[in-house]
């Protein structure tokens, strides 16, 4: 028999539609996030303003990004940790397509895709082609060898003033709505978030290829014997998430203005945390687009609200850790909580 | 670049695991015929033995700079061989610990080091000094008994050179705020600038505000964005260093903000940033001196000479003035 | 209670055990009786209750209402530790052991012996010397040294019971514990379980397989839907086991119905897969089904694995419709029309986590979609057919299918092969793990399906279950198929005598 409590005479009530578990899960992460909200706004009158929110989206964005292509390998039990580093390579081809070669913002962002794209397809293809025993290793490597490329080529130095352009756009530019002292910037790199998750939403749950991926998460075995192209859904999603690296690096050359071959240090482990926080599990087949994008928001208001009220840079650091650590704690309970249904 | 260390706590100890099998050392022979005149007493104390130079990171540009110094000083001295190497990537403490072991096992005359990551590098050290190698550090200062001397850049002077930049030229007085956006939280060398800047600052009456941005330049723009949403009226902006000043400037352009912004390290693209009107400034440190003055010293040591415990190589604020003599 | 075979003095009673999950009555005033030297088999359908009653018994849940009695003596047991303390040991179907480390390790888990004045310290001397003592005792043949990772699935189970010995355990509770076991093996379990009974301890014993209950219970006490039913004598006959488990009598356990054999559907010709298949050839009819036996090891899995694509084949031919197909992966053997009903539902069968409307479209993914697009409506809709017409117990399609019974849970597995319109089913092991009534209904399935010209081919340790179900009968040893039987000589000493490479001695 199974662990679970036996069914018994009849499990009584009937519900159509998604189980409620499901919906409660997500409501805890984002009743946390709504928690520090209140947090910061009753602390300082400078939080809650358009300005500081569209600061807040500005500095999330990366990590959302970064956070999504995290999801979908999580998703299928796997991790990588080379996201940070192909950012950084991304980004400082980008950077040198523009500057060096001197071709379009457009040029630098395809390259900064593609670059993205390959280093994924290289991850998938060590995992499922050599057969090393965990992405773990294979995205371990990829991290050494992006962020090595990136310091080779750009001979450790950092490039600036990439010029206007598709990048710049991206990563700087802001639409104005209103004017004089009621008017609002929202940054246009906002719109590619929301493009990005609600594409997400649709392909992990509406289409063939995004169920196969909680498939293969869920149980590889029976998803091979099902019928499901278990080694192609794992490239896939690896370079999934290295184009989603890509994408992030294009974001953050047109804010940052420059592309240098230190960027992106750590973030793998905020992206991790990101999915985490949101309620993704670490074995494969559970976790959502909306989780994800609660997650990355709480991570960011963290780092945003301790700036703001200029809290004591060693204070710092344990707030984050110990914050990462409640969500997720929150989390196990509300899990524990569902089973016992 | 020396402030850029690497943050994440896994991604150094997982650099360890790849890194410590490939150490990239690079021995130069001492045979050069342009021998200087300067040291002509050390030279012959050094004839025919080996002074060993250890960086943080073999590779870097930073350290390729003090690389330099090294050369001018294997020059100076043609009798000597001078060894320079370094770890592949300054979280790599493992392989510089054995880089001192096999100096100790090579029996080298001295030592001369910057000694990366926390102290764990020290107990190889004391065991090479029980040995009778004496040992010159550089760059980064430390608590460390037997060493003979420290060689390098008082980073403390370079944030009070900022900071006395700040209260003379640019006007901070009482009661202004002014903000310092520092490297990773702990590190000594942040530590020192952050100290020597907010010192100037705060006995001038200013209110300063720290903030960390891990030594990275997206960081540092996110960090100039909420600190002026909550402080509309920043007065001026000390970064420890060059690639969080730049994002520190982005962001007051993006805000539509001239604030005097200062960095650290006066690397090329900060250098470019200050000609071009963009940073106020950036403090110059002299890496190649480091590299230079820190061979001399050894030498100086090995000929029994006295020498000074503490040889500074200078800080130099730069600015549009004399940002072309730097380039 | 009526009258129990057990001699000793009563050891543990449980009384009005009453446990409440949400929405359902797992246990409704449950009592039990165990006596010291007395096997008591505990019987039931999957959902009768019986882990719950245990898992309550061994500290993992707590009762809502009842009363636990250990010698005359009521005691609260609030952790696994406490029922440890109080002599109650329970052997999970997952072994709850180490594999990395050695087998007097396990025994003495948690109360390694320590060398006396030197605290922390283990005295691996006597640990090594109570073990192997124990398993003297038991007749076991195992070095305690051993890694018990690297011993076979039986002799971890036997270390589990030398652990319970060694913590000198009144009651020892055994769930399912020949659900994995060859029949050698499960011998060897029946002798050390009379080696427990004459130690004088309680021994509760849980088990689906009704044939057992004879040869290893003195006392057999029944449960149904969370409620106590009755207890007999193990003696009994196996049918009033089955009434009382099902509360009605079932006449037809194997609803088998002639049907006139059609075309040829599948046929596989000299499959080899080195060390594990020899020149394997076969062919099966529409509304035919072929039932493969032997013994445990002896290919039949791995055998129908490679015909679908899952293992490797290094060489052989598989035709369907008399067309030769390439099945070089599962995807191949699918779009040819064969579905797998494996043997371990759990991690072969379903993606647990999924709900039942998503692993009935897993395998056909095509007619529930546009340009890779699912429709939602059409994956429920079709879902729902299938829960009608296979009589799937649920109250929703999303429900995720670990929430089902086993039997259910096979049903599912049916009606993903149903959708994806499969005409050769291969069963491995249909009925493992599944109660006596959900049988009844997986064997009606089958014969419905070849009434419909579905060709099947079932992989069965159970003896009855190939005779009562199949056409003929195909057995393999070691890699081979030894023997094809029908009609007359589809018996169980043919079938038996072949497996076990003796033909020649029933033929004499």
């Amino acid at each position: 028999m199974s662990s679970q409590p036996e069914p018994g005479a009849a499990v009584a009530q009937s519900e159509e539609r998604r189980n409620w578990t499901e919906v409660a899960f997500q409501l805890g992460a984002l009743l946390g996030l709504i928690l520090l909200i209140a947090i910061f706004a009753f602390s300082s009158p400078s939080f809650l303003t358009t300005g500081n929110l569209a600061g807040i989206a500005r500095q999330t964005s990366v990590n959302a990004l970064l956070a999504l292509g995290m999801l979908v390998v999580i998703l299928t039990g796997g991790i990588d940790l080379s996201v940070g580093a192909v950012l950084a390579l991304a980004m400082v081809v980008l950077a040198m397509v523009i500057t060096k070669a001197g071709l379009d913002q457009s040029i630098g962002l395809l390259a900064a895709l593609l670059v993205g794209a390959a280093l994924g397809v290289g991850n998938g293809l060590l995992l499922t082609r050599l057969h090393l025993p965990h992405p773990f290793i294979s995205t371990l490597g990829m991290m050494n060898i992006a962020r090595g490329a990136a310091l080779v080529i750009t001979g450790g130095a950092s490039i600036s003033a990439l010029g206007g352009g598709i990048v710049k756009f991206i990563g700087n530019d802001e639409i104005r709505l209103g004017s004089g002292d009621g008017a609002v910037s929202i940054p246009i790199m906002l719109f590619v978030v929301v493009l990005a998750y609600v594409g997400f939403y649709f392909f992990l749950n509406r289409t063939v290829v995004g169920r196969h991926i909680y498939a293969t998460g869920g149980n590889p075995e029976a998803a091979r014997l099902s019928g499901v192209p278990v080694d192609r859904i794992l490239v896939l999603v690896y370079t999934i998430s290295g184009l989603m690296a890509g994408l992030a690096a294009v974001v953050l050359a047109g804010r940052t203005d420059s592309g240098y071959p230190n960027a992106g240090l750590g973030f793998e482990l905020d992206a991790i945390s990101a999915c985490i926080i949101g309620g993704t599990s670490f074995f494969g087949g559970v976790g959502t687009v909306s989780g994800t994008l609660i997650g990355a928001l709480i991570m960011g208001v963290l780092r945003n609200g301790l700036n703001i009220m200029s809290v004591d840079t060693n204070w710092q650091t344990v707030v984050i850790g110990a914050v990462i650590i409640a969500a997720v704690y929150v989390d196990v309970l509300r899990r524990r909580a569902g089973q016992s249904r | 670049m020396k402030s850029k260390r690497t943050r994440a706590a896994s991604v150094a100890a997982l650099g360890l695991l790849l890194a410590a099998c490939s150490s990239g050392a690079t021995t130069a022979p001492a045979a050069s015929p342009a021998a200087s005149a300067g040291g002509a007493t050390g030279a012959a104390a050094c004839q025919g033995k080996t002074i060993a130079v250890i960086v943080k990171a073999g590779t870097s540009t930073y350290w390729k700079t003090v690389g330099a110094g090294v050369d001018d000083a294997k020059a100076e001295f043609p009798g000597c061989t001078i060894t320079f190497e370094g770890p592949d990537a300054e979280t790599n403490v493992t392989a510089q610990i054995a880089e001192v072991e096999s100096a100790v096992a090579k029996k080298v005359a001295a030592i001369v080091i910057a000694v990366t990551g926390a102290d764990q590098v020290l107990p190889s050290l004391q065991k090479a000094a029980d040995a009778g190698i004496p040992i010159i550090l550089i760059d980064t200062n430390k608590e460390f008994a037997p060493k003979k001397a420290f060689v390098g850049t008082d980073n403390a002077a370079g944030g009070k050179a900022a900071g006395d930049f700040f209260v003379k030229t640019v006007g901070v007085k009482a009661g202004d705020k002014v903000l310092i956006i520092r490297g990773q939280a702990g590190d000594a060398v942040h530590n020192l600038r952050e100290k020597g800047a907010s010192d100037v600052l705060k006995a001038a009456g200013a209110t300063v505000i720290v903030q960390p941005a891990d030594s990275d330049r997206a960081k540092g723009q996110s960090v100039m964005e909420n600190v002026l949403q909550a402080n509309p009226d920043l007065k001026a902006v000390f970064a420890t260093n060059d690639e969080m000043a730049l994002g520190a400037l982005k962001a007051a352009q993006q805000a539509n903000k001239t604030i005097p912004i200062i960095g650290f390290d006066a690397n090329p693209d900060a250098l470019a940033s200050v000609a071009a009107g963009g940073l106020t400034g950036s403090i110059a440190q002299f890496p190649k001196k480091i590299g230079q003055m820190g061979v001399e010293t050894a030498v100086k040591v090995i000929a029994g000479q006295t020498v000074n415990a503490s040889v500074n190589t200078g800080v130099e604020l730069v600015t549009k003035d004399n940002v072309a003599n730097f380039k | 209670m009526t009258t129990t075979a057990g001699s000793g003095d009563v050891l543990l009673r449980m009384s009005g055990i009453t446990k409440r999950f949400p929405g359902v009555v797992a246990l409704d005033d449950v009592q039990l009786e165990v006596r010291a030297g007395e096997v008591l088999v505990l019987l039931g359908e999957n959902g009768a209750g019986k882990s719950t009653l245990m898992k309550i018994l061994g500290g993992a849940y707590h009762a809502d209402a009842g009363k636990i009695e250990l010698k005359g003596r009521e005691v609260k047991i609030n952790s696994p530790r406490d029922a440890l303390d109080l002599g109650i040991a329970v052997i999970y179907q997952e072994f709850n052991l180490v594999s990395q480390l050695s087998v007097m390790e396990n025994v003495f888990m948690g109360r390694e012996p320590r060398i006396p004045g030197r605290p922390g310290v283990i005295d691996w001397a006597r640990m090594r010397r109570e073990t192997s003592a124990i398993l003297r005792e038991l007749d076991l043949p195992i070095d305690p040294g051993h890694q018990v990772g690297k011993l076979g699935v039986a002799q971890q189970q036997m270390v589990e019971i030398a652990r319970s010995v060694s913590a000198n355990a009144d009651i020892v509770v055994m769930d399912e514990p020949t659900s994995a076991l060859t029949n050698h093996e499960i011998i060897q379990l029946f002798r050390v379980v009379k080696q427990l009974q004459a130690r004088g301890a309680g021994v509760i014993y849980i088990s689906h397989r009704l044939e057992e209950v004879p040869q290893v219970g003195t006392t057999v006490t029944v449960l149904r839907d969370g409620h106590y039913v009755d207890t007999v004598p193990a003696s009994s006959p196996i049918a009033d086991f089955i009434r009382l488990m099902v509360g009605r009598d079932l006449t037809q356990q194997y609803p088998k119905k002639l049907v006139k054999p059609g075309a040829e559907v599948l046929r596989v010709e000299h499959l080899e897969r080195r060390g594990v298949l020899n020149d394997a050839s076969f062919a099966v009819r529409a509304g035919e089904i072929l039932g493969i036996a032997g013994l445990v090891g002896a290919g039949r899995t791995e055998l129908v694995r490679a015909i679908f694509g899952a293992d490797h084949l290094d060489a052989g031919r598989i035709f369907v419709d008399g067309k030769e197909v390439g099945v070089h992966h599962p995807v191949d053997a699918i779009r040819a029309g064969i579905g797998l009903l494996p043997e371990d539902r759990k991690t072969q069968g379903l993606v647990l986590l999924l709900s039942i409307a998503e692993n009935v479209s897993m395998a056909s993914p095509g007619d529930v979609s546009r340009h890779g697009f699912l429709d939602l409506g059409k994956v429920a809709a079709r879902a729902r057919g299938f829960v009608e017409s296979l009589r799937i117990r649920t109250p929703s399609v999303y429900r995720p299918a670990r929430s089902l019974s086993g039997g259910t849970q096979q049903k599912v597995v049916l009606a993903k092969w149903l959708a994806s319109r499969s005409r050769v089913l291969i069963f491995d092991e249909p009925t493992r793990g599944i109660d006596v009534g959900a049988k009844v209904e997986v064997y009606q399935l089958m014969t419905s399906l070849v009434q419909q010209g579905a060709a099947i081919v079932m992989v069965s340790s159970e003896l009855p279950e190939v005779l009562g179900m199949s056409d003929r009968v195909l057995v393999m040893r070691g890699g081979s198929i030894v023997a094809e039987l029908a009609g007359d000589e589809m018996n169980q000493e043919r079938i038996l005598a072949a497996a076990m490479g003796q033909e020649h001695v029933v033929a004499a």
